[in-house]
């Protein structure tokens, strides 16, 4: 993951990567004495599946969120009679083009897209298990909110834009200073959904051996047959990881003025 | 000056404007008037282009504003609007409201564009709301802010489309008042509105707009003694 990955990876080791760790050994003294086995042979793993998974989940809801705002943006504009042909032609184009992803990723499995991204492209790219499940989760989100954000932009008082624009900002400064804030802070619970329902989804990379929580979990229970206790300890984990990012979603929500976060159970 | 030359519009193939021809003189009030439904808003509409012709012209100091050199941020830098709705930023505060704009699109220092926003929210007594949320103002504080951010790009020709149609009477009279006493400067102000009391008492010229046509064109007084039919019916009612 490189580049985007390295400041992440230094702040959660630095962070989560204790606290985690802190925990599984409290869990470890008070659990029994299966799970014990499960927690100090496998707790680092646990610890780096965790940083996996939260790690696509988050960037890939942030780049998801980066291309559903660039897409719902051209999805949004207008063509006026006075257009020129070829204006009205590209726009249609682009919006058509639109429209095929959107259906296409929300219409298929993103274990599906997964096989097909890593194995088509891999050999093209030389794409690391990692970078192609963040490059899954984020177009799979980005076909996702793309509707959500256009829903957020007609969500705008039109007359808003028409009072921005008349003051004579540009239709570009009244999309990122008008529409877009508004727009966000209005969808902020669908988007905090997707990011919830990401950490879950995720699991799914498994299948192109992206080493998230459940590729951990299954590859640490097969070597010594113990599925039921890891796969209780993996459940434990996404849930504390859902329940508290939605804790979280939901206060950042609340300072905004914005509707409440709820865990939703799947794309 | 802003000219209209046989300006028609039409709306799914309903024309609600048809071959307008009427001169918005500089430094005067202008009002239209009119029943409802008889194209006033789209003729105000299409001064800044919110509204695009279908035919005809619109000169503002001699220049088509449909010609191709002329950039649409330009000519709404000089062409400010008030709403019926008012229109305010509902994600920035009063004093941002008024700051955006003039940061943004005159691009003005913060300092700057702070003084001009105090000075401006005096002149329509809302400079105790600078900090309030917009969402907590009353319509008549709403509008009187959105005056006043108009006002603050200090635009050559300000359009009033129905500001004090979503007000109830205590609230408009705060509103006709700040617009009363900025009629007094040397501003070209186009007003559509249906207080004719009003109209009368602050214009300098009134246009009478009915289906889409121009039935007159005049001063207040001229208008007071015109004797068609449905003029005199329409201002009979209005006035009394």
């Amino acid at each position: 993951m490189g580049i985007i990955f390295f400041p992440y990876e230094w702040f959660f080791d630095h962070t989560f990567g204790y606290i985690f760790k802190a925990l599984f050994f409290l869990l470890s003294k008070i659990l029994p004495k299966a799970f014990i086995t499960v927690l100090t042979r496998y707790g680092s793993m646990f610890v780096s599946g965790i940083k996996m998974t939260l790690g696509v989940s988050l960037f890939g809801t942030l780049f998801g969120l980066i291309i559903a705002i660039i897409l719902a943006s051209i999805r949004n504009i207008k063509i006026k009679k006075r257009d020129p042909l070829i204006k009205k032609i590209v726009v249609r184009f682009f919006d058509t083009l639109i429209k095929v992803y959107v259906t296409i990723f929300r219409g298929t499995p993103m274990m599906v897209q997964a096989m097909i991204i890593y194995y088509g492209l891999v050999g093209l790219l030389h794409f690391s298990p990692g970078e192609a499940g963040l490059i899954v989760v984020s177009i799979n989100t980005g076909a996702y909110l793309t509707e959500v954000i256009k829903k957020g932009i007609d969500s705008v008082d039109y007359g808003q834009i028409e009072a921005s624009l008349s003051l004579g900002m540009s239709p570009f400064l009244t999309l990122t200073h008008i529409v877009f804030p508004q727009a966000i802070k209005n969808q902020m619970a669908s988007i905090g959904n997707e990011f919830v329902i990401n950490i879950k989804d995720t699991s799914v990379l498994n299948v192109i051996g992206c080493a998230e929580m459940y590729f951990v979990l299954k590859t640490s229970a097969s070597y010594d047959y113990t599925f039921m206790e890891t796969m209780l300890v993996g459940a434990l984990i996404y849930l504390l990881l859902t329940l508290s990012v939605t804790k979280i979603l939901s206060f950042i929500d609340k300072k905004l003025g914005a509707p409440k976060v709820e865990i939703l159970s799947s794309n | 000056m802003i000219e209209f030359k046989n300006v028609s519009k039409s709306f799914s193939n309903k024309e609600v404007l048809k071959h307008i021809n009427i001169t918005f003189e500089d430094g005067k009030v202008t009002t239209i008037i009119g029943p409802s439904g008889t194209g006033k808003s789209t003729l105000i509409r299409m001064v800044n282009r919110l509204e695009e012709l279908d035919d005809g012209e619109i000169l503002f100091d001699g220049k088509n504003i449909y010609d191709k050199d002329v950039k649409l941020v330009d000519l709404r830098k000089k062409i400010g609007m008030v709403f019926q709705s008012f229109n305010l930023f509902t994600n920035l505060s009063v004093l941002n409201n008024i700051t955006l704009p003039l940061r943004k699109v005159l691009k003005l220092k913060k300092q700057e564009a702070i003084d001009i926003a105090v000075s401006e929210l005096e002149k329509v007594g809302m400079a105790d709301y600078i900090n309030s949320k917009v969402t907590t103002l009353s319509g008549g504080q709403k509008q009187r802010v959105a005056i006043a951010r108009t006002l603050s790009m200090n635009p050559e020709c300000i359009l009033f489309d129905e500001p004090t149609s979503a007000l109830d009477p205590l609230m408009s009279k705060e509103v006709l008042d700040v617009i009363k006493k900025l009629s007094e400067n040397e501003r070209t102000m186009i007003l559509v509105t249906h207080e004719m009391k009003f109209a009368m008492e602050i214009s300098d010229r009134i246009v009478f707009l009915n289906e889409g046509e121009v039935l007159f064109y005049g001063t207040p007084d001229e208008l007071k003694s015109s004797d068609n039919e449905i003029i005199r019916k329409f201002i009979g009612n209005t006035l009394d």
